[in-house]
């Protein structure tokens, strides 16, 4: 089980999960007209650190303002929330085209395995009942940057609730631990 | 005029349902069916935006 606050935090947080989060995923400009591909991500979860996302609030938004920027952040790090059932199914992306993993075919404990979180690359989220929310999974291979201004700027609208302390330092730890895993060669036997 | 100038206390459906039962609700009234529900989390769109440059400041 994972709690939340509904509480919202006057800042960006860590832990924050926002609802319908756009990312451009690609733009090109060609005589004069300009085409801008973007994905909606439903839910996202942000996962940079605390203490940056304060500094930036104190530095960016409180005044007087400063005439210092050296603790600005350029982005702020999430990941998407899937819905457990279509991350299971191998089906969460299709509306994207993409075609993933159907859980169950990886293994007889490969379901088990994500949903106690010992597969590195997924965060299982069993939301407490005041999230009012349906069983998701955070894909941390799908960590994308959004820029903080739109954040910022879609916050009093798109907040749905912050992950309780303990659960997002969890979140925060294995996100951590998935990036700077080692990526080993496969060697051949002689 | 209000909404029951609308529907006239008379009105019998062609079924012959009376019209207390075929007013419609009030939309801002939620059914404890509506307040119970969870948050559905749907698959990502992908959006186009296709737009003409009018201005180039560069």
């Amino acid at each position: 089980m994972t709690e939340v606050e509904t509480q919202e935090c006057q800042r960006i947080c860590q832990g924050d999960i926002y609802k319908d989060v756009d990312w451009i995923e690609e733009t090109n400009e060609s005589e004069g007209v300009l085409e801008i591909s973007k994905v909606r991500f439903p839910l996202v979860v942000v996962l940079t650190q605390d203490c940056d996302l304060e500094w930036d609030s104190k530095f960016r938004w409180e005044e007087p303002q400063k005439n210092n920027h050296d603790k600005f952040l350029i982005s702020v790090l999430v990941a998407p929330i899937y819905n457990a059932e279509h991350v299971f199914l191998g089906e969460h992306l299709s509306e994207l085209g993409l075609t993933m993993n159907q859980i169950k075919k990886l293994g007889k404990t490969a379901p088990n395995y994500l949903k106690t979180n010992q597969n590195l690359r997924y965060h299982y989220l069993d939301f407490s009942e005041s999230a009012r929310i349906v069983p998701g999974v955070i894909d941390f291979k799908h960590y994308f940057s959004v820029n903080i201004t739109y954040l910022k700027a879609i916050k009093e609208t798109n907040f749905i609730c912050r992950v309780e302390k303990l659960f997002r330092e969890d979140i925060s730890q294995r996100f951590a631990s998935f990036l700077s895993r080692i990526g080993l060669p496969r060697l051949e036997k002689d | 005029m209000n909404d029951d100038d609308l529907f006239p206390k008379e009105y019998i459906s062609d079924e012959g349902t009376d019209y207390s039962e075929i007013k419609p609700e009030d939309p801002e009234k939620k059914t404890e069916e509506d307040i119970d529900s969870y948050y559905r989390i749907s698959k990502p769109q992908r959006l186009l935006i296709r737009a003409k440059i009018i201005h180039d400041r560069g």
